[in-house]
């Protein structure tokens, strides 16, 4: 393959390449790291430029426009040369939302998920994710395997702190959210204005979690250890439990045993497979993890 | 007993505009004030070029053609006149945005951090010329396809291609620029 441009690479990052294309492209990102890293950085940097104007979404749409687009508004003059006089100024930030007061949660669910993307765009993007030393999470006295020194390599586990972080602005924004945060929606029917730019791979299988009240709620897309990777996201009733976030990419690292880690106050566990590397992030406790992850390796062996 | 005259129908209005037809833009009105304020950089003047762009809409209304994407056809309306406006003027310099008054001085660090961070996502998109910010916000910000996009700003799919690609590695440079700064700026104060 010829060297790999920026446009077929960012074309591949946003579901545009045809299925050839696509498999050139992931394979050259499997050959070599630099590339892989720069595909990162390119995919943080996209989320964090839609996270930057999300707001503009949920803020209460001005008077004066919605009586525009109704053809009730008195034409603007001259727009080009009374830029400095605003027609109509709308109201201060703060009445808008006390007037919209059905819409104005949606601004605030939002900022913790801006503050989970600037983490990100901090961290992330550009390599400055704060070293987190991992730690063990409180043990609930269930039937543990002991600590595992041959888990995946922490020194290169900045993408711990990376899932972790999604999963808290998934949970900010809550399952329904329109804030982006999912390539692949669980409903595809229901997917807004935002159009799939790309869907689950056709050999991938949902781990079905139903009988622990787990109801999947839609999958992004990122990379893990330089190769494509998937976070599928779960909700559910029991607060016990939590919502929960199950990650899967390939890797060509040999299998190893789960690990433990606390990362941005959530646990998780995590192990490679087969090919595969896979981790649960969320609030439960490491027993309940543990205990989903038996659940999910099984059924992973079974495919 | 006076006669009733013959019905004279009731006077169409000034601006008699379909409801549906405005039911659609008021719908769209979130996504265009995103995409003006990407444009722009200033709240004040996207609402005044949405504001601008509804009005030619229903001006215009008999053009758009049923089985066109409205939203595409109101996203490339938005984009020509602020073409129209950046050609015929200097644009003035940005005012602060709003999100900074919006800030209260007892909001935790963090979240102000967060807003630091993502003001300093959409001061980068502001360094970017026209054509990459339109290709950015379209594609990147809105979910638009290549082909979508490329009906919006009225050229071929492979420009669209080739202007975001440049768009998000300069963009992705300017971030990184940042950050490399802030980290030698923080290196400093701890000294």
């Amino acid at each position: 393959m010829q060297k790999l441009t920026d446009e077929l690479l960012i074309a591949y990052l946003d579901g545009e390449l045809d299925a050839p294309a696509a498999a050139e492209v992931a394979a050259a990102l499997e050959q070599d790291s630099e590339l892989n890293r720069h595909a990162e950085a390119l995919a943080h940097s996209a989320v964090a430029l839609r996270a930057a104007f999300d707001d503009v979404l949920h803020e209460p749409v001005p008077e004066r426009l919605l009586a525009a687009a109704r053809g009730e508004a008195e034409p603007q003059v001259h727009i080009q040369s009374a830029q400095a006089q605003t027609v109509i100024r709308f109201p201060e930030p703060r009445q808008r939302a006390m007037k919209r007061a059905g819409t104005s949660w949606r601004k605030w669910a939002a900022l913790p998920v801006a503050a989970s993307v600037a983490s990100l765009v901090i961290g992330g993007t550009l390599g400055y994710f704060a070293a987190t030393s991992p730690q063990l999470a409180p043990v609930t006295g269930q039937l543990l395997p002991p600590p595992t020194t041959t888990g995946p390599q922490v020194a290169s586990s900045s993408w711990l702190d990376n899932i972790a972080g999604y999963h808290k602005m998934f949970v900010a924004a809550g399952p329904n959210n329109d804030v982006n945060l999912v390539d692949v929606p669980a409903d595809p029917q229901n997917a807004g204005p935002r159009k799939l730019t790309q869907q689950l791979p056709p050999d991938f299988r949902l781990p079905n979690l139903k009988p622990w009240g787990l109801v999947f709620q839609g999958a992004r897309f990122l990379f893990i250890e330089g190769r494509p990777a998937t976070q599928l996201f779960y909700t559910t009733d029991n607060a016990a439990l939590g919502p929960l976030t199950v990650v899967v990419a390939s890797t060509n690292l040999p299998d190893s045993n789960p690990a433990f880690d606390r990362r941005n106050d959530l646990n998780e566990i995590y192990w490679r497979h087969q090919g595969h590397i896979y981790a649960l992030v969320g609030s439960a406790d490491i027993g309940y993890l543990w205990n989903i992850h038996n659940d999910l390796a099984w059924q992973l062996d079974a495919i | 007993m006076r006669q009733a005259g013959p019905k004279v129908p009731a006077p169409a209005g000034p601006n008699p505009v379909s409801v549906r037809f405005s039911d659609q833009l008021v719908a769209v009105l979130p996504r265009l004030r995103r995409f003006a304020r990407g444009l722009t950089g200033s709240a004040a003047d996207a609402d005044d070029l949405v504001q601008a762009a509804c009005e030619r809409a229903l001006a215009r209304e008999h053009q758009f053609q049923e089985g066109t994407r409205f939203d595409s056809w109101m996203f490339r309306i938005v984009q020509t006149i602020w073409i129209d406006q950046i050609r015929s003027r200097d644009v003035r310099k940005e005012e602060p945005e709003e999100e900074a008054e919006r800030m209260g001085s007892d909001e935790p660090v963090r979240r102000v951090e967060a807003r630091l961070a993502l003001a300093e996502v959409r001061d980068a998109l502001k360094e970017l010329p026209p054509d990459q910010r339109v290709a950015l916000l379209l594609v990147t910000v809105d979910g638009l396809s290549y082909k979508e996009a490329a009906a919006v700003a009225e050229v071929p799919v492979g420009t669209i291609m080739s202007r975001l690609a440049r768009a998000r590695v300069a963009l992705q440079a300017k971030l990184e620029s940042g950050s490399a700064e802030r980290s030698r700026d923080d290196a400093e104060a701890d000294r």
